[in-house]
């Protein structure tokens, strides 16, 4: 099933011919509380064209895309559909004008199958009854162009996070739009995939869509689109063809400074004593796994999504029991019952998702960071409250968290600061064995080179850290040593000394 | 709102700073609410209700609500991690039923024979709370079937025991603790407060009681974060349990007897006076005061309507009335807080 032939259908609203401006937002601006989130942003969106909007996160291009798309409603500032005022009061007001948008929060539902979710809004019916024959056959079609192969009557609560972010592409080109938003649609993603989803965008354009990309991943914006708009603290900074720009000058654009991580020295350590030691470890999802961790070691570990990576550091973590294998820790049989017990002995996870495992998103910061760290607070079953202020203060300024206050709702963070409060919670247990999954999912530019150089800070302390990315270059420019993992089992371990993406590809892609 | 102000300073001075304003977070707002519209009823109570502005009115509201609200602390602790106890009427009525067996065929009842009666009463209740947490926490039943289940079993083991026949217990120390006062305050007011603060000191000043708040807030961080999640909804059951219990045994006693088949329907007025008081079902956010508030506005509302001598259909009325509106004031507080990009 070609794109083409799926997308010659009618799409809703008028199609225009490429390059005519269809919409146009001016003087947009938006505040949340006190929080000016956007301010003052006019820009335009042509027909057949890729658009990103760059920025750090708190910049605005998440509640500029929303703006777009009805999600949220401007408080100053007007926008404009082929020449004409429109006013969107909800999403549904905006996809019939045409406009869908694929959400950075996941929002598929998690009781329905994939099916529905796919076609939510807009079943096939017969007689008023959904006609499920025809609904099966209707969703693998996107569920193919999208390259999602699951059965389309399974349920959604048993896909990954990476899955879920196909399934919502699938479902907004169902709703047939001629203008589609993705919000960080490759965060999630892995390599592969990221790579199937930029062809799909190239398609969407040759269709005649427009598509809205907003991203934090700058290969990928200087691959696919066509212009680019910079935003920075909620204002707009430039609008740019791609062909003007390159990496260097997009971080310059985004931060308004010049900062890089830049790649650290790999050190060798094999021969000192082992601190962890896996061996032939066998579990859920877990094939076989053989690991060797030393003392202020940093050790990546890549492989596409479902390779075994996110299990294999779920059981280190105690989260899940292997079925076989013997783990090591300090020369000592380690089998933690729970989470808890292997906080006890020092292994300390930073999980995948940090909305769904990592942080309880109503709470304060202060209770977000003592969580973990509470059995120190206080003498015997009494909590001091005092303490766990200290300590909250101590790591927010520490980790350099941007807060009003400890006090502050976690869900009031950008996801950078979010991602350094579960660093933070996670380092008051003053781990020996650091486990950090995806670390750096969907944070900007800025705060990713400073979670990069805090682990670094970290190794050098002696603490021994496991990382896993999707994002090679990450792993090659932080770690000592690079493990990767397919289908279950780790296939190489190589030391981090003249290997290349292409290397760790090869492995992570062999059959 | 806190999160909306921005700082110069450094965040350990800015923590010190905003403390003041962060206290008057949106629960807080809640209790305010609650205090407001509670001091409005007893306003117009006092000009329209008869009698109700007297000491001896005010302090029987205070022991009418007490049992309620006693088995309330141990509920706020449920919804709090995001559980439900619907077995709070059945354990009432079994516990008072059970310690009513105890004292039935006693002549003379001392402080002993009450103290082994209360203690009986308190351990049925914290029985059926651990059977309601084994169902939960370890066989993974849903907290409103597995309470459900228990509602009517433990309901049945009490009209078993005594063929559906009340007990009564001797008048003597034992009726003390359900109409007896000390000084100018009911007993069971007193106990109240005693229960209140034992929630408060579990709930603010305890670990656990942080661990309370986490599970209920995001179960599957929590556990990542070292809470032993089985555990820790063991417990919540169990002290919920013994709550519920120790309401039991001063139903039994302000009544004198043990109702096997009484108080149907009654968690339903104490996980309104839950809710009420600004707990999220949903777990994770609420406090005791709302709680006490909860109980307390919902217990003046009735004892005025009674006063007047309206049809006591009309309180329920008015209470159906009163929970919606908290629930949709409280959802706007909310969202005015914490809404962000």
């Amino acid at each position: 099933m070609s794109l083409d032939a799926l997308l010659e259908g009618d799409i809703a609203g008028p199609m225009a011919s490429p390059g005519t401006v269809i919409l146009r937002g001016e003087g947009l601006s938006k505040a949340f509380g006190g929080n000016q989130a956007v301010d003052q942003v006019s820009f335009d969106l042509r027909a057949g064209e890729v658009h990103a909007f760059v920025g750090e996160n708190g910049a605005g291009k998440s509640t500029l895309a929303k703006l777009i798309a009805g999600v949220l409603n401007s408080d100053e500032g007007t926008l404009e559909v082929d020449g004409s005022p429109v006013h969107f009061p909800g999403p549904h007001d905006a996809q019939a004008a045409g406009i869908a948008m694929v959400h950075q929060e996941l929002s598929v539902v998690s009781s329905l199958s994939v099916a529905e979710n796919v076609l939510f809004g807009v079943e096939p019916s017969r007689w008023g009854w959904m006609h499920r024959q025809k609904m099966s056959a209707t969703a693998r079609k996107y569920l193919d162009v999208v390259g999602l192969h699951v059965p389309p009557n399974l349920s959604t609560a048993r896909l990954s996070t990476a899955q879920r972010q196909l399934l919502e592409i699938a479902h907004v080109l169902a709703l047939n739009a001629r203008i589609i938003i993705l919000d960080e649609p490759t965060s999630s993603l892995a390599t592969s995939d990221a790579h199937h989803l930029r062809e799909l965008i190239g398609a969407l354009r040759e269709a005649g869509r427009t598509v809205v990309l907003v991203s934090h991943d700058f290969d990928e914006v200087l691959d696919v689109a066509d212009r680019v708009t910079c935003l920075r603290d909620g204002q707009w900074v430039c609008t740019e063809p791609a062909e003007t720009l390159d990496h260097d000058k997009l971080i310059r654009l985004v931060t308004g400074r010049d900062v890089l991580v830049a790649p650290r020295e790999a050190r060798v350590h094999t021969g000192e004593a082992p601190v962890l030691e896996v061996r032939e470890l066998t579990g859920p999802g877990l094939v076989h796994a053989d690991l060797v961790l030393h003392p202020g070691e940093i050790l990546g570990i890549g492989g596409l999504v479902g390779s075994g990576r996110t299990e294999l550091m779920r059981i280190l973590a105690g989260d899940v029991r292997p079925t076989a294998g013997s783990m090591m820790l300090f020369g000592e049989s380690f089998a933690p019952s729970a989470p808890s017990a292997a906080l006890k002995r020092g292994v300390s996870l930073v999980p995948e998702s940090r909305k769904e495992q990592g942080l309880i998103l109503h709470a304060t910061v202060l209770q977000n960071i003592e969580l973990a760290a509470l059995d120190s607070l206080g003498s015997g079953p009494f909590f001091r409250a005092g303490a766990a202020r200290m300590l909250a203060a101590e790591y927010v300024e520490k980790l350099r968290i941007k807060v009003s206050s400890v006090h502050a709702p976690v869900n009031s963070l950008s996801g950078g600061n979010q991602q350094k409060v579960v660093l933070a919670k996670v380092l008051a247990t003053q781990p020996r064995v650091l486990l950090l999954d995806e670390p750096t999912k969907g944070i900007d530019v800025g705060a990713k080179a400073e979670i990069l150089t805090l682990m670094r800070g970290l190794a050098a302390q002696g603490i021994s850290v496991v990382m896993v990315s999707s994002v090679l270059q990450e792993l090659l420019d932080s770690c000592d040593r690079i493990v990767v993992m397919r289908g279950g089992r780790t296939v190489g371990d190589l030391e981090n000394v003249d290997i290349s993406e292409e290397d760790l590809a090869r492995l992570a892609f062999a059959g | 709102m806190t999160m909306t102000e921005k700082s110069e300073l450094s965040p350990a001075s800015s923590t010190r700073r905003t403390r003041g304003a962060a206290r008057l977070s949106s629960m807080n707002l809640h209790d305010f609410g609650l205090l407001g519209a509670l001091l409005l009823l007893v306003c117009v109570y006092a000009i329209i209700a008869p009698n109700f502005l007297t000491e001896f009115n005010l302090l029987n509201v205070l022991r009418q609500v007490s049992i309620v609200a006693i088995a309330a602390v141990g509920m706020t602790t449920v919804i709090l991690i995001a559980g439900i106890d619907l077995s709070v009427g059945s354990t009432v009525a079994f516990s008072g039923t059970l310690a009513a067996l105890f004292l039935t065929e006693r002549t003379e009842i001392g402080v002993i024979a009450v103290l082994i009666a209360v203690t009986i009463a308190v351990l049925a209740g914290a029985g059926v709370g651990l059977l309601n947490g084994l169902i939960i926490g370890l066989l993974g039943v849903p907290a409103f079937i597995a309470t459900l289940a228990t509602l009517t079993g433990v309901r049945g083991f009490a009209l078993l025991l005594t063929e559906a026949k009340p007990v009564s217990v001797p008048v003597g120390d034992y009726s003390w603790l359900g109409t007896g006062h000390i000084g100018p305050l009911p007993v069971p007011v007193l106990i109240m407060a005693l229960v209140f603060f034992i929630g408060y000191v579990l709930l603010s000043r305890m670990k656990i009681g942080r661990r309370i708040y986490a599970v209920g807030g995001n179960e599957s961080a929590a556990r990542l974060s070292g809470v032993r999640v089985t555990r820790l909804i063991l417990f919540v059951y169990i002290f919920a349990g013994a709550c519920t219990g120790l309401a039991g045994c001063l139903a039994s006693a302000r009544l004198s007897s043990g109702q096997p088949a009484g108080f149907i329907g009654f968690e339903l007025d104490v996980i309104a006076a839950v809710v009420v008081g600004g707990t999220s079902l949903m777990g994770g956010r609420g406090r005791l005061s709302g709680t006490f508030f909860g109980a307390l506005l919902i217990g003046v509302l009735g004892n005025g309507l009674t006063l007047m001598d309206v049809q006591t259909y009309w309180k329920q009325i008015l209470t159906g009335i009163v929970i919606v509106v908290a629930i949709v004031v409280d959802g706007i507080i909310r969202r005015r807080g914490s809404q962000a990009s």
